[in-house]
């Protein structure tokens, strides 16, 4: 009997910390949510939405189950980009590839606008479980405290 | 003294043949209609200037960044002349008794001192246009026309693209000049990155929108902006021959920010887009001269169309779509 109730223990114990262990996030819609970014956080540059099909041609990110992108008009390296993945290895995955993408704007940027280059150091760039994150905008705090309150 | 009168007789000949021999074939020659003065080349100078877009005042030129490349140095010379035929004016234009009234609108620098007595040169800006041997105006096409067309550029082609609203191949990059297209691997994916010539290899499309030339108008080398143009058509017409190849000329930028560089201007902008116009006759491919669609009265991009006198709003990316939709070959 006494075993029993250790194992009892034991296994709610375990239960317990496997579940603290898996980062909760919410169920966000990111469509949303890019659009309050573009409107809440400051940006020097007006961002328009991207179609869908032209994400590819930014980010060398595949499989997302969803993705929004925001560009400006390239007067400015400015941009917001969301994406949901299937899975956290998957999110691991293109948070890779978003930090790619924002070294090569920087090469890019280099010699093209050394302004902005510093701007996109500043970038906001996280993944939230499912979720990758981008945003370089004039403001990076207010971006990343609107990103942690939205996961 | 016979013998010296026929010596120098002889000295008196030759030099007279030479003389005529250089006044046919020794003279640079520069058309008559050429619309701007070439610009120096300095002979110390052996590659093109490259000033980051939004240099400051105290920045200078060739600083030796990635959009150089060396220029042919050797035997370079001001006959790298524009093309005889084009139309379009710039001149300096004594201020009218209104000259003070000029808004900030209009393509005019005033130059002017303040004394009445005083003469200032005020010079008036026309956006130049071929004549001759550019797309016409035509049918509206649709959408699904581009479906098969590859669209290569620098960020305004970017930004055009990607404002478009449509799906669209494209091979864009910020800062991307006709010399880096040879030089830098920023397409495809991973680690398998190819410079742009490169990457032309690999898909065959049936037509090509390139847009170059905003970031190499400061270059004193027009033979090497040409050459490397001229080789990126090479190379996309040896994907496929029959490929339909549209050249877009430089778009304006607008007057104020013309006016804050001494070389990404409205007058280099007219002046490279005589040296693309020349280079699509030469090469046999398309002139597109979209430059005038997203102009203003000034011939200058209006400041409603841009945030910084340069990159075009979506609103005016959407006017250029509208001329690209209208003029096909």
């Amino acid at each position: 009997m006494k075993m029993k109730k250790l194992i009892l223990a034991v296994s709610a114990a375990a239960l317990l910390l496997v579940s603290c262990g898996s980062q909760q996030t919410r169920d966000v819609d990111i469509e949303v949510l890019a659009g309050e970014i573009v409107q809440t956080v400051s940006f020097d540059d007006t961002l328009e939405e991207i179609d869908d099909s032209m994400i590819s041609m930014m980010y060398d990110i595949s499989g997302y189950q969803d993705a929004v992108l925001y560009k400006g008009s390239g007067a400015t390296a400015e941009e917001v980009a969301l994406f949901r993945m299937e899975n956290d290895e998957d999110a691991k995955t293109a948070l890779s590839e978003a930090k790619a993408h924002i070294q090569s704007q920087i090469d890019a940027y280099e010699s093209y606008m050394p302004d902005e280059v510093s701007r996109l150091e500043d970038a906001v760039v996280r993944q939230d479980g499912v979720y990758v994150s981008v945003v370089v905008s004039a403001d990076p705090a207010a971006a990343e405290d609107l990103l942690k309150k939205s996961f | 003294m016979g013998k010296l009168g026929g010596f120098l007789s002889g000295i008196a000949i030759f030099c007279a043949l030479a003389g005529v021999v250089s006044a046919f074939t020794g003279c640079v020659k520069r058309p008559e209609t050429l619309l701007l003065p070439l610009k120096p080349i300095s002979e110390n100078e052996t590659e093109p200037p490259s000033e980051p877009l939004e240099s400051s005042a105290d920045s200078s030129s060739g600083d030796g960044s990635s959009d150089e490349v060396a220029a042919d140095s050797a035997g370079e010379s001001s006959e790298d002349s524009l093309p005889e035929e084009n139309s379009g004016e710039a001149s300096f234009s004594e201020p009218s008794e209104d000259s003070e009234e000029v808004s900030s609108d209009s393509s005019s620098e005033s130059v002017s001192s303040e004394s009445d007595s005083q003469q200032a040169l005020v010079p008036s800006f026309t956006l130049w246009s071929p004549e001759t041997d550019f797309v016409p105006e035509g049918e509206e096409v649709s959408d699904d026309f581009f479906s098969d067309a590859l669209f290569i550029g620098n960020s305004r082609m970017q930004g055009f693209v990607l404002y478009s609203g449509l799906s669209l191949h494209a091979y864009t990059g910020v800062g991307l000049t006709v010399a880096t297209a040879y030089t830098d691997p920023l397409f495809g994916s991973g680690e398998d990155k190819k410079t742009l010539v490169d990457a032309l290899s690999e898909t065959p499309y049936q037509k090509y929108y390139l847009m170059f030339g905003l970031n190499e108008i400061g270059w004193t080398s027009y033979r090497t902006f040409t050459d490397d143009y001229g080789g990126i058509i090479d190379r996309i017409l040896a994907v496929n021959p029959q490929a339909k190849i549209y050249l877009f000329s430089i778009l304006p930028l607008t007057a104020k920010r013309s006016s804050e560089s001494d070389w990404q201007n409205n007058e280099n902008v007219n002046l490279f887009n005589q040296l693309i116009w020349k280079l699509a006759l030469d090469k046999g491919v398309c002139y597109l001269d979209a430059a005038a669609s997203v102009a203003g009265a000034d011939g200058c991009l209006p400041e409603e169309g841009t945030s910084d006198g340069v990159h075009l709003n979506k609103a005016w990316c959407q006017k250029l779509l509208s001329y690209v939709k209208t003029h096909t070959a």
